[in-house]
């Protein structure tokens, strides 16, 4: 993330203690890596799961097959 | 602390790049004059999109859970492979949980792209600029703005396919493809923060394909005099000239890999693995299945109350076993099938080095009902597979569909580079496995229990 894309949310003292605590000896540096980084599971996870159903349209599908067997590589 | 940065040359073989045009390719050579290279022993079997994720993720094809570009549904529909497909974790999911951020470029099967930390632009599987392509939403913005965005993710778009392109057309869309990506790649270098970069180039693979017999005076097919016999080295030397550019803009720190995830030589032609199976009595076709064109084979045309074995594989071949007619059978049958598919000859009759694979042998988790019973390399997979029926007797040369100039091999290239690196020269072959392991040391990152393969010693 650059730092002019950065904003600030604000979330209760005891928590932040607490997440402080639970990153002490692992790679994270900072209460706001750890919270950015757990934010960006659950949205990626619940977006791809989402996608996971059906990731390519019908019509994309189509076209997709047709490029990897004029590859030589569907089967 | 040390940062990695892979520039992936797709199908890249170790015979062209260490061997035969080494001397025209000054910026690769230098990196293995001042750091360590080897031959890379590709995943079972040596595809694209398996390959890729096994070097970004130390396991094999069962662990990845993707054995070709499609699977079957749970209504038995055949559906596309896609990043949701890949049951284990990447690199940047690894890095990612250590507060490391990740650039990863047009990496196949990445799509749809995945909110990394960091950045990501999906491969070749990718529809369209429009589709799930890139993450952060801004650098969608960055590709629109690049010439030519429908053919940004690969060469071989529109109705007419690969194939029909003539080699002019073909040469120049590459030439417009490699551009746009470089210039995206060193944008994202310069302006976004990383420890971790990756960009696999997939034109080598796309020209190989098509222009092995231009070169190649063994080919059975070899065109003699071609204008374009010069066109893939040529290529390789423009792609050598753009890595020189990229390695200008990186520190001292950077540990630099070059990378291909397997080799590619001429091929034979192909063995119809279905007729085969047909003619030994393994594969039984449903009644009224009309045999008189071709068509691909799909398990609908099987009849699964009588068939022991049926095929299927574009290189490679893959073969799947009945359970439910051989029964206890099963390992009486695969042993028999194994010595069968050993010693079928070439068209001329001569003995080819054929090797099949037992699932059971190669993989950690064979268990997925994709997983094939066997994979066979027909003459260490300078003949091909194909499963079409409808074809006339046991080979056949140049399909409908489909490059079929060369195939993919088994072994590619790894070069590494950097002040950290402190072995020289050729190095023994690796397994492509390795790389994971071998890149998390670098990070100073700890490897994951469940990646087994050992990191290669290259550091002081």
């Amino acid at each position: 993330m650059e730092e002019h894309n950065i904003t600030t949310v604000s979330i209760p003292k005891i928590l932040a203690e607490k997440v402080k605590k639970r990153i002490e000896g692992t790679g994270f540096n900072s209460i706001s890596s750890y919270i950015t980084y757990i934010l960006r599971q659950i949205i990626s996870e619940s977006e791809d799961s989402e996608k996971k159903e059906n990731p390519f349209s019908k019509e994309d599908e189509i076209k997709v097959k047709e490029r990897l067997r004029s590859l030589g590589y569907l089967d | 602390m040390s940062k990695v940065f892979i520039f992936g040359i797709d199908g890249a073989p170790p015979e062209l790049i260490f061997g035969r045009w080494n001397n025209e390719l000054p910026n690769i050579k230098r990196l293995m004059d001042t750091g360590a290279y080897a031959k890379v022993n590709s995943t079972i079997p040596p595809s694209t999109i398996i390959a890729w994720n096994s070097m970004l993720s130390g396991k094999d094809a069962s662990q990845i859970g993707v054995f070709s570009y499609t699977y079957k549904d749970e209504d038995g529909n055949s559906r596309l492979a896609n990043s949701g497909s890949i049951k284990c974790k990447l690199l940047w999911d690894i890095l990612g949980e250590q507060d490391k951020k990740s650039i990863a470029l047009y990496v196949p099967l990445t799509f749809p792209v995945k909110q990394v930390n960091g950045c990501m632009v999906s491969g070749f599987l990718t529809p369209g600029v429009e589709s799930d392509c890139a993450y952060p939403e801004k650098i969608r913005e960055k590709i629109i703005s690049k010439g030519n965005p429908e053919i940004f993710f690969d060469v071989a778009v529109g109705l007419a396919g690969h194939k029909s392109l003539d080699i002019s057309t073909l040469l120049e869309r590459t030439y417009e493809m490699t551009d746009m990506q470089i210039e995206l790649l060193k944008d994202l270098l310069a302006n976004e923060s990383w420890d971790f970069f990756i960009s696999v180039m997939i034109g080598t693979d796309r020209l190989q394909h098509m222009l092995w017999r231009h070169f190649d005076d063994t080919h059975r097919r070899f065109i003699k005099d071609s204008p374009h016999k010069d066109a893939l080295k040529d290529y390789y030397i423009y792609l050598d000239k753009k890595l020189g550019e990229i390695m200008e803009l990186l520190d001292d720190d950077t540990i630099i890999i070059v990378a291909s995830d397997h080799g590619m030589f001429k091929q034979e032609g192909k063995i119809n693995i279905n007729n085969w199976l047909a003619k030994e009595g393994y594969l039984v076709l449903k009644e009224g299945i009309d045999l008189s064109e071709k068509k691909r084979f799909d398990t609908k045309f099987v009849d699964m109350d009588k068939t022991v074995a049926y095929g299927g594989g574009a290189y490679n071949a893959r073969v799947y076993i009945n359970r439910k007619v051989v029964g206890a059978d099963y390992n009486k049958v695969k042993k028999e099938l194994i010595k069968k598919l050993e010693n079928i000859p070439n068209d001329k009759g001569k003995k080819l080095d054929t090797k099949v694979y037992s699932s059971e042998d190669i993989y950690k988790d064979p268990s997925s009902r994709e997983c094939p019973d066997l994979i066979v390399y027909f003459d260490e997979l300078r003949w091909a597979s194909n499963p079409d029926l409808g074809q006339e007797g046991l080979y056949s040369w140049e399909s409908a569909v489909g490059a079929d100039n060369a195939g993919h091999s088994r072994q590619g290239c790894f070069i590494i580079s950097g002040k950290w690196v402190a072995c020289k020269g050729q190095i023994d072959d690796i397994d492509i496995k390795q790389v994971a392991p071998t890149i998390l040391r670098l990070l100073g990152l700890k490897i994951p229990d469940d990646i087994t393969a050992k990191p290669i010693e290259v550091t002081k």
